[in-house]
């Protein structure tokens, strides 16, 4: 056919994965090779990983199929390039898996169970009956090459040895290619009844089909085409399940990690969005909100504004009063909630309180103050002590206290354990304990804890004077009441301006606790 | 290549970290800036992404100054892994790998963790390489040390740098994986042709991987020379006129011999 690759011949040489076996499956690849390229291909099954390894390296083989691992090791030794790898119908790059086997009947349903027993192996470089097997039982903590782990390893000197070894009671677990122990079960050398598969290692690809380097560049192309092309005469085989072409290394190496890709996006992600708008557009239907009335208020809205220009500040020192005053029950109310946050939220804390009778008392004190909003404690108390600021101050104290004590229970929950560890080795006390390893480590985020209660406490205080407990929300109610539209534009300003203030400070304090 | 001209860094605290280093580390070698703890390695090797603004001096990769207006532009050129690893703990091993692509792959959908096949399937042959495709959806704080540095190596080479600075990178980890680990970094860098820079504070470490060894103390270069002049008594005289806290015992098996450590870190 091909001129140039007339009287050429060259060799293959193969390793004894199924022992006898490998010359014919790979000779229908070979034939249709021999066909295209006139070159005469002769085909040698190794007596063992290493003899393969040999004759390539020595010049009496030049194509070669090694397996996997052996593969990879050879390249140390010799020079090789990859033509081509097998891939199944479907087009995936063909892959199979070691099966971890015992005998049917025995104790051993894990590997776990196998520590301190006999390990048979197939053969040294076997990628399924010897490094795949290592690899996973070190991945399972039983590395056999840690003594102690196996009592003995075994070569049996092949896959089908190994598996009678198992059977006559030479070892206790036997690893080989999950190919060979089907092709048993299918030429009747092996009864499904006998064994018991108790694991499968990883998939590991299929091995390529090699060339020397050294082989003149134009004839190595010309294989590798026929190879690759071979499917489209005729059925190929090879080492392998259902093999019905061969491709390039790339597009194996591209299939192979194909097998490991995810969808970008998952289910539980889509479901999740999904179930996320559904909820929002329902509750919105339940709630009659619709859209098209916040429009179309937007006229009122216009009004209220208009109404409320030029701001009106005739009564500007009056006002600043009533801010300040508002300023300090916030001030009050902070002091009086981390007062009281300090011994609870320590006896809150799962890993430092003394004792449940204490720890979920507090709990539920803060619970419930965490779960009262302070508008209706404000209510409660200005009609038990009366108007004023007291009230105010009481209502913010009591609810924040709820915050920090959770907050600094939780704080010192996470604190790292280490620090403790040491403290506690060295001998210290509980309250040692407390003031050397905890109190360090969580004081930076208690202060910015503090300065931000702080900070809401004022902005809260100016809510809490509408139910009568002092301060500019007072003024706020009653310039409503009172229509005076423009002096309200005037305290939001003034409020505004406070907050902004107030706001900035306390992020710098924060900034300097840190 | 990478070449620091007369590079000096003084923090705002005063601290006289570097002082005056002009070294190039040559194109495709594996350089590894020896030195003991305080010495000044982490803040000269910061100085070539900018993480670190030198005081005075420049930094040229591959020949370009690095400025504040060209350092994006070199960054995605330079990779960097840390001692403390640096992943996202609670994303997956694989997102992590390819959050190294970002300086590329800047579409807004990055943002929402989505990446072309492509990028994928590059990511997960980066995973195979270090010997982590089966971990590659795991979360990344579910990782031992040394897999979770395998996973800086694939995510450092995922930009495709063609120099690659390394802090440190095995101080986090056992002596056994510090071996297996730089001997990947050093193999996947030959096989990339890359620049590495690395610092290290081990002696023998640094004398089996490095094809270069500068040496630092106190902020200054003490040494530059091809590691295949030097031996571990010569770096011995070198830096016992200042006795510093150099590692200097075998880390591949049990330290035998205690007069030789002296260990500071
Ligand atoms: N951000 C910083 N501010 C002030 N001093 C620093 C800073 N970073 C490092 N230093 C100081 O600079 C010196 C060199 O540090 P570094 O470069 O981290 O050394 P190495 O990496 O060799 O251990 C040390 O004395 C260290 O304390
Ligand atoms: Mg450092």
């Amino acid at each position: 056919m091909n001129p140039s690759g007339k009287s050429k011949q060259l060799t293959m040489v193969a390793v004894p994965a199924i022992k006898g076996h490998m010359e014919k499956h790979f000779r229908p690849l070979l034939s249709s090779v021999e066909t295209t390229t006139g070159v005469k291909l002769n085909f040698i099954e190794a007596s063992s990983y290493d003899d393969a390894i040999d004759r390539l390296k020595d010049g009496r083989a030049q194509l070669g199929w090694l397996g996997q691992s052996a593969f990879i090791e050879a390249s140390h030794d010799v020079s090789l390039e990859p033509l081509a790898v097998a891939f199944t119908a479907g087009n995936k790059v063909s892959v199979y898996r070691s099966v971890f086997l015992v005998k049917a009947g025995s104790p051993y349903s894990e590997i776990a169970d196998l520590k301190g027993h006999r390990l048979l192996l197939t053969e040294h470089g076997s990628s399924s009956g010897d490094v795949m097997p290592r690899h996973t039982l070190a991945q399972l903590n039983l590395n056999p090459e840690i003594h102690g782990n196996f009592s003995e390893v075994i070569y049996a000197g092949s896959q089908e040895s190994a598996v009678s070894e198992l059977l006559a009671g030479k070892g206790d677990l036997a690893v080989i290619s999950k190919i060979n122990l089907e092709k048993m079960f299918h030429d009747g050398s092996l009864k499904k009844k006998d064994i018991k598969i108790i694991h499968y290692s990883d998939p590991i690809p299929g091995a390529p089909i090699v060339a020397v380097s050294g082989m003149e560049a134009s004839l190595k192309k010309q294989i590798q085409e026929a190879i690759l092309n071979a499917h489209k005469t005729g059925p190929v085989d090879g080492y392998g399940e259902n093999i019905d072409s061969y491709h390039t290394p790339e597009e194996a190496r591209a299939s192979f990690l194909s097998s490991y890709l995810k969808p970008a996006v998952s289910f539980t992600t889509i479901a999740f969005i999904a179930s996320l708008v559904i909820s929002t557009v329902g509750v919105s239907i339940h709630l009659k909100v619709n859209p098209i009335t916040i429009f179309a208020s937007f006229s009122y809205f216009a009004d209220i504004i208009g109404r409320m220009l030029p701001p009106d500040f005739s009564d500007l020192g009056a006002l600043l009063i009533s801010m300040f005053e508002t300023i300090e029950i916030g001030f009050l109310g902070t002091i009086l909630a981390t007062i009281l946050s300090i011994p609870i939220g320590l006896v809150s804390a799962k890993n430092i309180t003394p004792s449940k009778w204490i720890y979920y008392p507090a709990r539920l004190i803060t619970t419930f103050f965490r779960a009262v909003p302070e508008f209706i404690l404000a209510m409660i108390l200005v009609i038990s002590v009366g108007f004023g600021a007291l009230p105010g101050i009481l209502a913010l104290g009591l609810h924040t206290m709820g915050f920090l004590s959770k907050f600094y229970a939780e704080e010192i929950e996470h604190v790292r354990n280490g620090p403790i560890e040491a403290i506690e080795a060295a001998g210290a006390s509980h309250m040692q304990k407390i003031t050397f390893a905890i109190i360090p480590q969580i004081l930076p985020n208690f202060v910015g804890y503090s300065l931000y209660i702080f900070d809401r406490n004022i902005r809260m205080a100016t809510i809490l004077g509408i139910v009568g407990a002092g301060g500019i929300g007072y003024r706020l109610i009653s310039s409503f009441r009172m229509f005076e539209y423009r002096e309200v534009s005037a305290i939001i300003i003034i409020i505004f301006i406070t907050i902004f203030l107030l706001d900035a400070i306390s992020s710098k304090a924060r900034h300097a606790v840190k | 290549m990478v070449e620091f001209v007369n590079i000096s860094k003084t923090f705002p605290d005063g601290t006289a970290a570097v002082h005056n280093v002009s070294i190039t580390a040559p194109e495709k070698e594996f350089s590894v800036i020896l030195g003991p703890s305080g010495a000044g390695k982490t803040t000269l090797l910061r100085t070539v992404n900018r993480l670190v603004r030198p005081s005075s001096g420049k930094v040229l990769v591959n020949g370009t100054e690095i400025t504040d207006a060209n350092q994006r532009q070199i960054r995605s050129d330079v990779g960097m892994i840390f001692q403390q690893f640096n992943l996202v703990g609670n994303l997956s091993v694989l997102i992590n790998v390819l959050s190294g692509c970002l300086g590329t792959h800047q579409k807004w959908w990055s943002t929402l963790y989505l990446f072309p096949k492509v990028y994928r399937l590059k990511a997960l042959d980066l995973l195979d390489r270090v010997g982590l495709l089966d971990q590659a959806y795991k979360r990344a704080d579910e990782l031992s040390g040394g897999q979770q540095q395998r996973v800086g190596i694939a995510r450092a080479l995922m930009q495709e740098p063609r120099v690659l600075l390394a802090d440190e990178p095995v101080a986090s980890v056992d002596p056994r994986t510090s071996q297996e680990i730089l001997k990947l970094l050093k193999d996947l860098c030959k096989e990339k042709n890359l620049t590495v820079l690395c610092t290290l504070h081990q002696v023998d470490l640094a004398l089996q991987f490095s094809d270069r060894i500068i040496g630092i103390a106190d902020g200054e270069i003490i040494l530059n020379e091809k590691s295949s002049k030097l031996d571990v008594e010569k770096l011995k005289t070198i830096y016992s006129s200042k006795n510093h806290g150099l590692f200097f015992g075998p880390t591949t098996e049990s330290a035998n011999d205690p007069q030789n450590i002296n260990w500071n870190q």
